[in-house]
């Protein structure tokens, strides 16, 4: 069984320079700037058959572009991947047959006709034999509740009903790998759960490699049991979402009650302070000074609990980000 | 008016980043020209080279020249079908929340491309008028000049108001291309773009001219042409200011009729 | 083989469910598309009340052009102006991808995704103005005329499909002014008149690069030359061998633009 294999990728690609200013669009008529780009910065990881893994990053990290390498949509500058044991940019119909690619800001079904009709398109495009088809779109539209919907011209159905839509489309010839880009931007709560459901239990029922980009960080939580962490197109973390924490969250958060309600003046000295409701405050304190803290203020203050905790993810993430370095990838040539 | 010049000139930036292929586009917009013409000579040639409906070879070639300077001011391209579309994908609700006139914010935008258009299409329009000098009548004296500006501009705003009258036919109908097609045919033909309306019968064309269409092309090239015994130039500038105000009032009741229709649909 | 029969009654049946959701749009664009032949046809009248011939045409042979090239035109419209139009499109918003993704030949799936219903109507009108313009008089036109009028339709079609095709791939390289309609409408100016009207203009360069470059002014007169007029056999048998290879070009050029828009998106 082979996975997914990817090695020191990269890819640099050119963008024209927007120029701004009436004086500098005249030039641009003539003589357009342009930067290179580098969109991914030697990236490396394997994925096994079957797992479900979460790339996470800020905008612009790299996210898609790695995803749509290996959906064979665009070569890399140098680097290898391997999907299913295929190259992907050489996009085989072999290799074409055995993943999807969803894309949650785009829709390939037709715009005017009921999405079933987009699904019969499919069917013929892949060569779904109609009793596989009739069965896996039955589970499908069970599976997301949308079995009434189907016969309604995609153009009046909502946000949500619509990805849900794509999702079947992207499913139909049950692809081996799925390559999920933000797959529940833009929808509300209830729909963006239930496209998670339906995304778990496809994955333990059909045993399809699933990787997913997206900005919730909900998507990740409830879905990967493994995440690659990409800024500035550099891999920065491989390994359990929790690992995060440990690994790079820089400070704790302790929160104290204080017995008589008072709290001692010069609190600041110990750390920073987040909340404050008396009785309660919690403080920021640096990661290697908390069992000193700790220590200190149960014996110099009437403490009556006191409890040490992470921070929460998505701020330690944001922290992680705005702490990794931008390296030199941008560079400009006319 | 302060919100409209930062509309025109973000419109006026937008516009320049078109790389040189613009020059390229506005000398292929002469190639109809030119086979019409081609056609017009082999024809003049075979009716032994007399005139034909009042006009000589020479006339008619001005006259196609000066259809496209007067289809120049008068044609809005994609303005109705970017109206619909507004109303269609609820784009419009945006409009409606900030303090501009969604119609005057499109008619800033076009007299914004229609002044770059101008600035850019010079170059290339004086070259083929230049080039076919020998065919085009006198320079036109100051009075005549000024007639000529005015009823350009008159053109320009029955063009942008039949236009937006198609495009707000979008809150009643979810698909206008079809309207708009079938518009851009009878108006070829009606507004004197496809052959000078004076070739028609005369009955023919008094009907026509109770339509707003010839005041769009035929009639103001006719004003530039200085043919004054087939169009006074004051007359037609006085029934184009007629059009004007008509096409306006119809535009706006079109738009607060729609606006009501949308707001029951909840957009 | 099969497979692609498949899809491309897929295609077609999706398109016809499409123009079928808005009957009342295909009623007017079918109404849009009579009502231009109506005016073409009041112009070759208006011209004819004025001159006998046109550089030799008379009014029946020109009506029989216009014939001609409303079927080509309209079959060109109904299979490909939309496919060709798209592009564009794909290629601004990204859509490609979908295309690219599928497991089929992607020059298949850019070609024949949409059908035109409305403008097929085209076709059957374009032979009535023909039939008309032989005012009956079908008896002088041998069935071999008739056979190789057929053939250089379809190479006129398929010529048309390449040129736009290759110009709506251009997209990747350019932002453009000049879309594929602007280019469809100057196509059709050109080549709806008799060619003889072009041999005289800038020392038949225009003449000689629409025959010999890109053979546009061929796709309406030739077919229409074979029945009422007469054609020397190597002008047919060089549009045969000008579409063969004008349509393995635009393969060529579809690869092409493909290495770059795979090479240049993010």
């Amino acid at each position: 069984m082979s996975g997914i294999k990817v090695r020191h990728l990269v890819k640099v690609y050119r963008v024209h320079e927007k120029p701004h200013g009436l004086r500098a669009s005249v030039r641009s008529l003539f003589r357009r700037t342009y930067k290179q780009v580098r969109a991914v910065d030697g990236i490396s990881f394997d994925i096994e058959p079957g797992e479900m893994v979460g790339f996470l990053g800020p905008n612009g990290a790299g996210k898609t572009t790695t995803l749509k390498i290996l959906s064979g949509l665009i070569y890399p500058t140098t680097g290898t991947a391997e999907v299913l044991g295929f190259v992907p940019w050489q996009r085989r119909n072999a290799y074409r047959r055995q993943f999807s690619l969803l894309m949650g800001q785009k829709n390939q079904l037709w715009w005017d006709l009921p999405a079933s009709e987009s699904f019969r398109l499919h069917q013929a495009i892949y060569g779904i034999e109609e009793r596989q088809f009739a069965r896996v779109c039955g589970e499908l539209t069970a599976l997301l509740k949308v079995t009434d919907l189907v016969n309604q011209p995609v153009r009046e159905l909502s946000l949500g009903e619509r990805m849900k839509m794509e999702l079947i489309a992207a499913l139909l010839h049950s692809p081996r790998v799925l390559f999920l880009d933000e797959p529940t931007i833009g929808l509300d709560v209830v729909a963006q759960s239930n496209i998670r459901r339906c995304l778990r239990d496809y994955n333990r029922d059909n045993q399809v490699t699933i990787v997913l980009t997206s900005h919730y960080m909900r998507d990740i939580e409830a879905l990967c049991d493994r995440v690659l962490v990409i800024n500035h197109g550099r891999l920065i973390h491989d390994g359990p979402l929790s690992d995060i924490v440990s690994r790079f969250a820089t400070s704790k958060l302790l929160t104290l009650r204080f017995l008589d309600g008072v709290w001692p003046a010069g609190l600041e000295s110990f750390g920073e302070v987040v909340t404050a409701n008396p009785p309660m405050v919690t403080l920021r304190v640096p990661r290697e000074a908390i069992a000193r803290t700790t220590a200190q203020f149960l014996q110099e203050f009437d403490v009556a609990d006191i409890n040490v905790e992470e921070p929460p993810i998505e701020e330690v993430i944001g922290q992680m980000f705005a702490a990794s370095p931008a390296p030199h990838n941008e560079t400009r040539d006319a | 008016m302060r919100k409209y010049r930062t509309v025109f000139m973000v419109a006026l930036a937008d516009r320049l980043v078109y790389r040189v292929d613009f020059f390229v586009s506005t000398f292929l917009m002469f190639i109809p020209i030119v086979t019409t013409v081609l056609l017009w000579r082999a024809i003049y040639s075979g009716a032994g080279g007399e005139n034909i409906g009042g006009l000589n070879y020479s006339d008619m070639v001005s006259y196609y020249l000066l259809v496209m300077v007067v289809r120049a001011f008068g044609s809005m391209p994609r303005l109705a079908s970017t109206v619909a579309s507004d109303i269609r994908d609820g784009e419009l609700r945006k409009y409606l929340l900030q303090p501009i006139s969604y119609l005057g914010y499109q008619g800033t935008l076009r007299l914004a491309h229609k002044i770059i258009y101008f600035i850019m299409a010079a170059a290339p329009y004086a070259l083929v008028f230049w080039i076919c000098r020998r065919f085009l009548p006198a320079w036109p004296d100051g009075g005549t000049l000024c007639l000529c500006v005015v009823s350009l501009v008159l053109a320009g705003a029955i063009g942008f108001f039949i236009n937006a009258l198609i495009g707000l036919l979008g809150f009643w109908f979810l698909e206008i291309a079809s309207f708009l097609h079938l518009f851009m045919t009878v108006q070829y033909f009606l507004s004197g773009h496809m052959f000078p309306l004076a070739l028609l019968p005369a009955s023919v064309r008094t009907v026509i001219s109770y339509l707003p269409f010839a005041y769009e092309t035929y009639y103001p090239t006719l004003v530039l042409l200085q043919r004054t015994e087939m169009a006074s130039a004051v007359e037609v500038i006085g029934v184009q200011a007629v059009w004007v105000t008509v096409l306006a009032i119809v535009t706006r009741v079109a738009w607060s009729r729609g606006l009501r229709r949308y707001a029951a649909f909840g957009g | 083989m099969s497979r692609y029969l498949c899809i491309l009654g897929r295609f077609w049946k999706n398109s016809l469910l499409r123009e079928m959701s808005f009957r009342g749009h295909f009623a007017v664009n079918v109404f849009g598309e009579l009502l231009w032949v109506v005016l073409l046809l009041v112009f070759i009248d208006v011209i004819y009340s004025r001159t006998p011939d046109i550089n030799g045409w008379t009014e029946a042979e020109y009506l029989f052009l216009t014939g001609t090239h409303l079927l080509v035109t309209g079959l060109f419209e109904a299979f490909f102006f939309e496919n060709c139009w798209r592009i564009s499109g794909l290629v601004r918003r990204g859509d490609l991808d979908f295309v690219l993704l599928k497991p089929a030949n992607t020059q298949f799936l850019l070609s024949f995704q949409q059908i035109s219903y409305s403008s097929l109507a085209n076709a059957p009108v374009g032979i009535g103005v023909c039939l008309y313009a032989l005012r009956g008089d079908t008896q002088g036109v041998s069935a071999g005329q008739w056979g190789w009028f057929c053939v250089l339709v379809a190479a006129g079609v398929v010529v048309l499909y390449s040129v736009l095709f290759m110009f709506a791939l251009t997209s990747v390289w350019l932002i453009r002014q000049t879309g594929v309609d602007h280019l469809w409408f100057y196509a059709v100016s050109l080549a709806r008149y008799p060619a003889e009207i072009y041999r005289r203009f800038v020392g038949g360069a225009l003449y000689f690069s629409l025959v010999f470059v890109v053979p546009l002014l061929l796709v309406s007169n030739l077919p229409a030359n074979v029945v009422v007029r007469t054609v020397e056999p190597w002008m047919v048998a060089y549009l045969l061998s000008a579409t063969a290879v004008l349509l393995s070009l635009s393969g060529v050029v579809l690869r092409a633009a493909l290495r770059s828009y795979r090479s240049a998106s993010s």
